[in-house]
């Protein structure tokens, strides 16, 4: 069939050590290999697989992957690998790659430096605005006209009434279990003690089911600020839902799920300034939502999903495509809320055509310009 | 293990063995099903609809003469439907029946929870086999929630269940475990880990013309090649739902009953509703042009 591989006069040692070699080497290029599959990988080598190299290939590729991304990217590897591997040294040493050092760009989006904004406010023009007054000014004022040195004091406020609200969503699923199903075994248990007649009915709680969110970030331009703060919003309430998918989106769509399950949200936010690679002016919202419903739907919606759009819904692309996606969208989620910060601004109507024709699919259209408005999603998170 | 079987096999036998059974397979998916013998490790089966997966592993039970136990998945699937139950009827009849006994209460309600009581769920049965290792089917994992997953992971790794009135019991055989998942979801990675990978895609025209040829064997060997052909031009549309290999096999069927020798137009508008299952996926391919299409596939 095929060539064996070169392992030819090669003691028993330098096997084991190009496969340990090998399965150090896929684990660098991110696959989840550890120990026990390292030992495995030894054993499938002893079980006869090396003397043809397809089959040893394809065995490992059994064995080492975890997914289709990495079941594909495989052969490559294998290839990659096994071919430097009569000097089975070269390879182990060349890995280790230093990591590309986190700066911030000329020109990257706000919502991208937004956690770098430097904390050196002047503490005189500070004390200024404090008070119940000024906390009642923020929280009404567009993101994107908060003066320079409001900035740091803003995001705080967002924190602390982010926080309020995660824990009144969080009293609330409590209290909603409701007491619905006889549990039979503790009916039984107690019931030997009365020969065997249910006098105490001992009751099992339905495990709520927490529903799931989907949201997709317009991130062209104007919207970076308050796409910033709809992320730190999200962020808040992660807990709350089974599972949130995130993605941002301007010409192209990227899914930051990676980032957003990271910790902390302020490194999140300068890992994401490292991640994103193709950030520019316009949008093709359109086209995004077709990327998604093709590589992503399936995964991430369902009838227990919450879709969040928040897009100013200026598309450059044809308003058909973005009206056909929206709905097919809709179709498979089970709530969909289109938040727009121009709906904020006195005096606009949604007459852009984009917006026009998505607006029968959508069941809520929302401001999100302040911290007051995103605050009264919450109703609608709560019945989801 | 010492099951002579398993001790001998190579990947050569299992591909002559799963022909056997009726399964056309390549050595990529022969060489995974060495490994989970050999190594024991459970198989994660990933793909399109229709494909195959779950028939994978009858053909697996077939050719080892084992048992098939079958846990299907469903959201809110939980230990009740999954591993054990205990069987209430019969647990109040007890009652009743010890009431005028002079056992203490210790004792009867040791009784009551004792082993006849017990109502085994498949992953309780696969774990009790007594005779060899069976096939053990996890259909479709993708659909229980993410905490029913790592009671699996927990499972998978100690192939032991505790219940609380019974104890610990372990595994007399350990399962050949075959996990399958439609990625409706991500799992998560510690159960990836766990399992071997095998990713089943959309059979090529010389693999589909042999699975219709090994499951349908009276069939015109020019019908066979006419359907294949049509069938992957019609994966290359932009289908909601594309047609798997299961709807290749339904199809013919319906043709051969019909006696068809060839495909035509009209046949197909007729009975394209074994292949599409969608009124937009039967919209666009009239669109397209059913005749117009059927003459490229057959051109190709």
């Amino acid at each position: 069939m095929h060539p064996p591989l070169n392992t030819g006069a090669a003691s028993a040692d330098r096997l084991t050590d190009a496969v340990v070699g090998f399965c150090r080497f896929v684990r660098e290029q991110g696959f989840n290999v550890g120990v026990e599959e390292t030992m495995d990988a030894l054993k499938t080598a002893r079980l006869g697989t090396l003397t043809d190299r397809r089959v040893f290939r394809l065995a490992l590729r059994a064995l080492l992957c975890t997914g289709k991304d990495e079941h594909d990217r495989f052969d490559g590897l294998f290839e990659q690998y096994w071919t430097n591997v009569s000097t089975p040294g070269a390879v182990v040493r060349q890995r280790r790659r230093v990591r590309p050092v986190a700066r911030v760009q000329q020109g990257i989006p706000l919502l991208m430096i937004g956690a770098k904004q430097e904390a050196v406010i002047d503490d005189e023009e500070g004390r200024s605005t404090t008070g119940a007054h000024a906390v009642e000014r923020l929280r009404k004022t567009d993101f994107s006209k908060v003066p320079e040195h409001d900035q740091e004091r803003l995001e705080q406020l967002a924190l602390r009434l982010f926080k309020q609200m995660s824990l009144r969503l969080s009293r609330r699923l409590k209290t909603t279990t409701r007491k619905d199903q006889v549990d039979l075994r503790r009916t039984i248990r107690r019931s030997i003690a009365r020969g065997g007649t249910p006098v105490d009915l001992r009751f099992r709680g339905r495990k709520p089911r927490k529903p799931r969110l989907a949201v997709l970030l317009d991130v062209s331009g104007s919207m970076d600020q308050y796409s910033f703060f709809l992320l730190r919003f999200i962020y808040a309430l992660q807990r709350h839902f089974g599972r949130v998918d995130s993605f941002l989106f301007s010409t192209r769509l990227q899914c930051i799920n990676d980032v957003m399950n990271a910790r902390r949200l302020p490194e999140t936010l300068s890992a994401l300034a490292d991640t994103s690679e193709a950030w520019s002016s316009g949008t093709r919202i359109g086209a995004c939502f077709q990327t998604f419903n093709d590589r992503y739907a399936r995964r991430v919606l369902s009838k227990n999903t919450l879709v969040l759009i928040l897009s100013d819904g200026l598309d450059t692309g044809e308003a058909d495509v973005l009206a056909r996606e929206v709905r097919a969208m809709k179709q498979r989620a089970k709530k969909l809320i289109w938040l727009n910060p121009l709906l904020g601004m006195a005096g606009y109507q949604p007459l852009a055509r984009g917006i026009q024709t998505v607006l029968p699919h959508v069941d809520a259209f929302l401001a999100a310009h302040n911290l007051e408005s995103l605050l009264t999603l919450e109703t609608h998170l709560r019945y989801v | 293990m010492a099951d002579p079987a398993i001790q001998n096999v190579d990947i050569e036998t299992i591909i002559e063995g799963f022909e056997r059974e009726g399964y056309v397979t390549d050595d990529a998916l022969a060489t995974t099903a060495f490994l989970l013998l050999k190594l024991r490790r459970p198989l994660l089966v990933e793909g399109h609809a229709g494909v195959g997966k779950t028939e994978l592993a009858h053909v697996l039970a077939g050719y080892l003469g084992a048992r098939l136990i079958r846990l299907q998945c469903y959201e809110g699937l939980d230990v009740h439907t999954a591993i054990y139950e205990w069987n209430y009827q019969r647990q109040l009849l007890a009652i009743k029946i010890q009431e005028g006994s002079d056992r203490s209460l210790e004792e009867k309600e040791a009784h009551i929870f004792g082993e006849p009581y017990l109502l085994a769920r498949p992953l309780l049965q696969a774990i009790t086999e007594k005779d060899a290792a069976p096939v053990l089917l996890i259909d479709e994992i993708d659909r229980a929630d993410e905490e029913f997953e790592a009671f699996l992971l927990e499972l998978l790794s100690a192939f032991q269940i505790t219940i609380p009135e019974i104890g610990t019991i372990k595994a007399r055989h350990i399962p050949h475990v075959i996990l399958t998942s439609n990625r409706t979801r991500d799992l998560s990675d510690a159960l990836k880990r766990r399992c071997l990978y095998h990713w089943v895609d959309y059979p090529d025209r010389e693999k589909e013309r042999r699975i219709i040829q090994k499951r349908m064997p009276g069939i015109e060997a020019a019908l066979a090649d006419q359907v294949v052909r049509f069938i992957q031009s019609l994966r290359q549309l932009k289908l909601t739902k594309t047609p798997g290999v299961s709807e290749t096999l339904d199809w013919t069927a319906a043709l051969l009953a019909l006696g068809k020798h060839t495909l035509d137009p009209a046949t197909i508008e007729r009975t394209i509703g074994c292949v599409l299952k969608s009124t937009e996926d039967i919209a666009l391919l009239k669109a397209e042009g059913i005749e117009q299409l059927l003459t490229q596939a057959l051109a190709a």
